[in-house]
């Protein structure tokens, strides 16, 4: 038995046109020590997939499936029950480091809190823990940043005082969701240097959200590509990125601007993502896709394998994989 | 902080000097004659020239102003018509009364208004703020002068609980005097409470949607624990700048209010003052007010900065 297991997890907003279902049947397992990349467009339900394993959901929002940690399904937990998992077993780093910290307190203050929560440390130890946390993510004279207020800080500080929470009670699934996107080009690598080495050091495993297929593939073992909710392709992460099989996944690819092939118009995948009020009965990429067959319209896709231990929902994947794809082309 | 604290200074001088105009000139245009209303219309003329002499209202306008005024700078406040005391005993009197109202009130209103404004937002759709938006919109559609008769019809004339008026003075015992100002208080505090516990609930709503508070709850934060240690002071900020524009209107309340209860405090004093054409002590007492106004204001600046550490770090 897998660490996590995330067992077709459904995740549906009330809405006037009825319940949009943000994810659907989404199922994926993550070992000990393993990190896992879920990549997609904005609004394909990555982020909604780490909030539901948080158990931070809007109010209102029906949830289905499971999700079980260690053996234990996170759904059938109270809140209370909830509280001391969040922060402690599995803790999460956010995509906005300017509005992710409370304006009005010290970052020391906020680092200080998982401690005393879920450690049972007295304030004067977790300064202690805070003060060595600080200077471990990069902050170097924690002192000086253990008193400062989150205004005072550069946004990368900002990141790494989130990191410096999200470690702080050493967890053992530690969920990043777009944590290099709102930061220049030139600190997000050490940012993701920072938490790959986190990772690396402490055996925890990693699910790194991301829209930047650069991101995902320098990082983790094992990816996921998103799609209208769901899972549209999964394997390990080499595989994936050298035999795109997903006609989806090979327009992300395409529309990756790339060094050394001149100035062109950069390419995109046609048509818009699908409102997942109204969704299709067929495959959602459909519409969208150039190998699109009256059976995909109607007909939705099964996850079929293209190699080992990597696969695709996609009804045309003979038609896909027939075509070379930007990773074998090079 | 030293340039904060000159930069205020500036601001309050400016601001009573401009009120003093403000009110030096209303005084003149508006019509009646104080040497008439000391004597009686049908006195006779001699007299009312001596008085009109007397009372120095034979010098021109810009003469009397400077006169005024550089009687309060040297701590001369001119002497009472009607009271014949000096003005600043007259007011130092009645301030006695009138600040402790107006803190017990905005103190009721903090309370009460910080209380309900949570409770409505954390029960946000429920029956809770439901109830709480109906008190609110009752509140802020009722008169406080009639509210405050029917506070004396229920509590004074029909339980027989408090005095229907009056004031016994400090004299006579801390509780007897607190007793006579609480329905006064509550009178004032109703109204402000019902628009202070809109602006906290608002704030409270929108403060609970940020980032942060995301954040704390990923820490493992209880949804009241997430409340009081990440949602609370946030949300704050904007309830603390409508209470200095509160304050304001509390004084203006306490006139209507202490004539409504027969309190013999500041704004009693001025509204007598207004009708006996007492012009020296109208114009006193409304540079008081001005200069507890903008007193206000500035204590409500101190309050920010020590709530919000970014507005600490632009002023200094």
């Amino acid at each position: 038995m897998s660490m996590l297991e995330v067992d077709r997890l459904t995740v549906a907003f009330p809405a006037p046109a009825g319940p949009e279902r943000a994810v659907r049947d989404v199922s994926f397992e993550l070992e000990r020590g393993e990190t896992l990349g879920i990549v997609g467009e904005s609004g394909c339900g990555k982020s909604m997939t780490a909030l539901a394993l948080m158990g931070l959901l809007p109010e209102g929002t029906d949830t289905q499936g499971g999700i079980t940690l260690n053996g234990r399904d996170l759904r059938t937990l109270d809140e209370e029950a909830m509280c001391r998992v969040r922060g402690n077993a599995i803790a999460m780093v956010f995509q906005e480091p300017m509005t992710s910290l409370n304006p009005v307190r010290a970052i020391g203050k906020q680092v200080v809190e998982p401690l005393m929560l879920h450690l049972g440390l007295d304030r004067g130890q977790a300064k202690v823990e805070t003060l060595s946390l600080l200077e471990r993510v990069g902050l170097v004279d924690p002192r000086r940043f253990y008193a400062a207020y989150p205004h005072q800080l550069s946004g990368g500080q900002r990141q790494r005082a989130m990191i410096a929470m999200a470690l702080s009670c050493r967890p053992e699934v530690l969920i990043a969701d777009e944590p290099t996107t709102a930061l220049d080009v030139t600190v997000q690598g050490q940012i993701l240097d920072l938490i790959r080495d986190a990772v690396g050091e402490s055996r925890m495993s990693l699910i790194l959200i991301s829209h930047d297929l650069g991101v995902i593939a320098e990082t983790v073992d094992r990816v996921i590509v998103m799609y209208g909710g769901a899972v549209v392709e999964q394997g390990p992460t080499w595989d994936v990125f050298t035999r795109l099989a997903h006609p989806y996944t090979r327009g992300l690819f395409a529309a990756m601007p790339r060094l050394g092939e001149g100035r062109r118009r950069l390419r995109t995948i046609p048509g818009t993502v699908p409102e997942l009020a109204d969704l299709p009965t067929g495959c959602t990429f459909a519409d969208r896709c150039s190998l699109a067959r009256e059976t995909c319209h109607s007909q939705p896709p099964d996850m079929r394998p293209v190699g080992e231990s990597h696969s695709a929902a996609c009804l045309r994947l003979d038609a896909a994989t027939a075509t070379p794809s930007f990773g074998s082309r090079r | 902080m030293s340039v904060f604290l000159a930069k205020r200074f500036a601001i309050f001088v400016a601001t009573l000097l401009g009120a003093s105009v403000v009110v030096f000139l209303a005084l003149e245009i508006l019509p009646g004659d104080p040497a008439y209303a000391i004597l009686g219309a049908d006195a006779e003329p001699s007299a009312y020239e001596a008085l009109h002499r007397e009372l120095g209202l034979d010098r021109p306008a810009v003469d009397r102003y400077l006169g005024w005024l550089g009687g309060i700078l040297t701590g001369d406040f001119g002497v009472s018509y009607t009271y014949s005391v000096p003005v600043f005993e007259l007011v130092v009197e009645r301030l006695a009364l009138t600040v402790p109202l107006a803190v017990l009130a905005m103190a009721l209103t903090v309370v009460a208004a910080i209380g309900l404004g949570l409770h409505a937002a954390t029960h946000h759709n429920k029956i809770g703020d439901w109830g709480v938006m109906a008190f609110s919109q009752l509140g802020i559609a009722l008169p406080n002068f009639w509210f405050g008769i029917l506070l004396i019809l229920f509590f004074s004339v029909y339980l027989g609980w408090f005095s229907s008026g009056g004031f016994p003075g400090w004299g006579a015992g801390t509780w007897p005097a607190l007793k006579s100002l609480l329905l006064p208080a509550i009178a004032l505090a109703t109204v402000q409470t019902a628009i202070l516990a809109r602006v906290m609930r608002s704030s409270v709503l929108e403060t609970i949607r940020e980032d942060y508070v995301r954040t704390a709850r990923a820490k493992g934060l209880t949804r009241r624990a997430t409340l009081w240690r990440h949602v609370l002071r946030n949300a704050l900020i904007p309830v603390v700048t409508v209470m200095g524009l509160q304050f304001a209107n509390l004084l203006a309340g306490t006139i209507v209010i202490e004539n409504v209860f027969f309190l013999p405090g500041l704004g009693r004093l001025v509204f007598q003052a207004i009708a006996n054409r007492d012009l020296v002590v109208v114009k006193d007492v409304v540079l008081i007010l001005a200069a507890m106004v903008v007193v206000v204001n500035f204590i409500v600046d101190l309050a920010y900065a020590a709530i919000d550490p970014r507005l600490g770090a632009r002023d200094a």
